[in-house]
């Protein structure tokens, strides 16, 4: 018989998970929080709360289970028209000089990479730092090495075509002991810390990436986050959220909308005497 | 006119029921009193021409919901391409990139069991023509709540997988035509 939750039960365990592991399981949405932790006590045939929080006693297991709220990206280049409108931006406002690009969400990688495809095709590798976050210290290990499922190979080779990359997407990629990894060489200047959105980059930031990230919390964390990353970005750089997520009101005094349908935004830049 | 208390309407089918929808929202009353939240199985790399093509017929407003966005009677709702659409409790809808369902991304399943756990004994469920099972475990939970069930009648269905997986779960409540699915929505009362 699996644990059977009330809504007040799962906010005090929500509220207690936050207290131990520091990640934000308080401000996940309800419906969110409810069926990942159903899984992941199905997973791990654990039938008592008591024995979950024996579980999470062991740091590796804690990490795991932090892993397991993070939501993977689905696919590289998910939404080619949005990756084709950064690297219209890329080229037309940043071709020249040295920018820093935030991910405050490195989830299963697929942002990162088609970044850093993205990236080498204009020729800005070696003009980029890249900052990249994420909860899990073993999630890390795998962006580091570039680790990528090959069960969404043909996904992900048909969105390239659509975002009319100019190789062949395999090109970028090896397969070593039945995994594909991402050729480390495009990783030289990515730096990835452990943690969320509160641990910022150690330098101000041009553009920050946040897709389908903020959709598993509540708008009270959207509020949290975006101050943050507006503590972040540069005047004039960008912000980018995914398709179907939109910022609240507020944050109109600050950002303006340039691309509805991709959901880009871009912090004012008379905001650079602050 | 029928006195019920109901609060939303949730409706799964898969690409081919799009004919079936669309017809079904051309029949719907202007002043239709309740959400209609719809999850269609759908092509992941189109974004745009489904809900387009949808409002062509429809007499209610056809949105395609953002994250958070607010659940508002006589409109209608229909799932974006690669995201699974929830209901929460504090009526707005909330996106999801978490793995398929049933080799589905939005999956019915998810939809309508998100909706049985919200609106309980206040929610219409209705699964049309589809060549998959999905969609028939969020029925059992609909009719788990006590809410109202109903299948397009497998005799009028292209595909009729669909219709039949969730008979072989529950006894739907009622097993009518696209017409009739209509006619029995207009009959509700405000």
């Amino acid at each position: 018989m699996a644990v059977s939750f009330n809504i007040s039960e799962l906010r005090a365990l929500a509220q207690q998970l936050s207290s131990d592991l520091k990640m934000p399981f308080e401000y996940m949405t309800h419906s969110f929080f409810k069926r990942r932790m159903n899984l992941f006590l199905d997973k791990n045939g654990i039938r008592k709360v008591e024995q979950l929080h024996q579980l999470l006693q062991d740091k590796n297991e804690a990490d795991e289970f932090c892993r397991f709220f993070s939501i993977a990206t689905t696919e590289l280049f998910r939404d080619p028209s949005f990756w084709r409108q950064l690297r219209k931006i890329l080229n037309e406002k940043y071709s020249t000089s040295n920018i820093n690009i935030w991910l405050p969400d490195g989830a299963s990688g697929e942002e990162l990479y088609s970044l850093l495809i993205l990236l080498d095709e204009i020729k800005l590798l070696s003009k980029v730092n890249v900052w990249v976050n994420h909860w899990s210290s073993k999630a890390i290990d795998n962006l580091q090495n570039g680790h990528l499922q090959m069960r969404k190979h043909d996904v992900n080779a048909y969105n390239y075509k659509r975002f009319e990359g100019v190789k062949s997407i395999d090109s970028y990629f090896t397969e070593l002991e039945n995994e594909v990894h991402l050729n480390t060489a495009l990783m030289h200047q990515v730096h990835f810390t452990q943690g969320g959105v509160k641990q910022k980059p150690t330098v101000k930031c041009d553009i920050v990436i946040l897709r389908n990230s903020l959709i598993y919390y509540t708008k009270d964390y959207h509020e949290e986050v975006k101050n943050e990353i507006d503590k972040a970005l540069l005047p004039g750089g960008y912000v980018c959220f995914g398709v179907k997520e939109q910022l609240a009101a507020p944050y109109q005094n600050r950002f303006e909308i340039i691309d509805t349908k991709e959901k880009i935004y871009s912090k004012f830049s008379f905001l650079k005497g602050e | 006119m029928i006195k019920a208390n109901y609060k939303a309407v949730v409706i799964g089918g898969s690409a081919g029921s799009f004919s079936v929808v669309s017809k079904l929202l051309s029949q719907l009353r202007e002043d239709f009193p309740l959400p209609v939240i719809i999850c269609l199985h759908r092509l992941k790399h189109v974004r745009s021409g489904l809900v387009e093509s949808i409002r062509l017929k429809s007499k209610l407003e056809v949105i395609e919901p953002n994250d958070k966005q607010t659940i508002v009677a006589g409109k209608v709702y229909l799932a974006p391409s690669n995201y699974h659409l929830f209901v929460e409790y504090d009526n707005t809808f909330s996106l999801s990139t978490e793995e398929p369902l049933n080799h589905s991304r939005p999956s019915i399943d998810n939809t309508l069991s998100s909706a049985a756990y919200v609106y309980r004994n206040k929610l219409i469920g209705i699964v049309l023509t589809g060549a998959n099972k999905d969609g028939a475990k969020g029925m059992k939970d609909i009719a788990d709540k006590k809410g109202l069930t109903i299948i397009q009648d497998p005799k009028t269905c292209e595909m009729d997988t669909m219709p039949k997986s969730v008979q072989r779960l529950i006894k739907p409540e009622k097993v009518l035509s696209p017409d009739e699915i209509s006619k029995f929505l207009n009959q509700l009362a405000i």
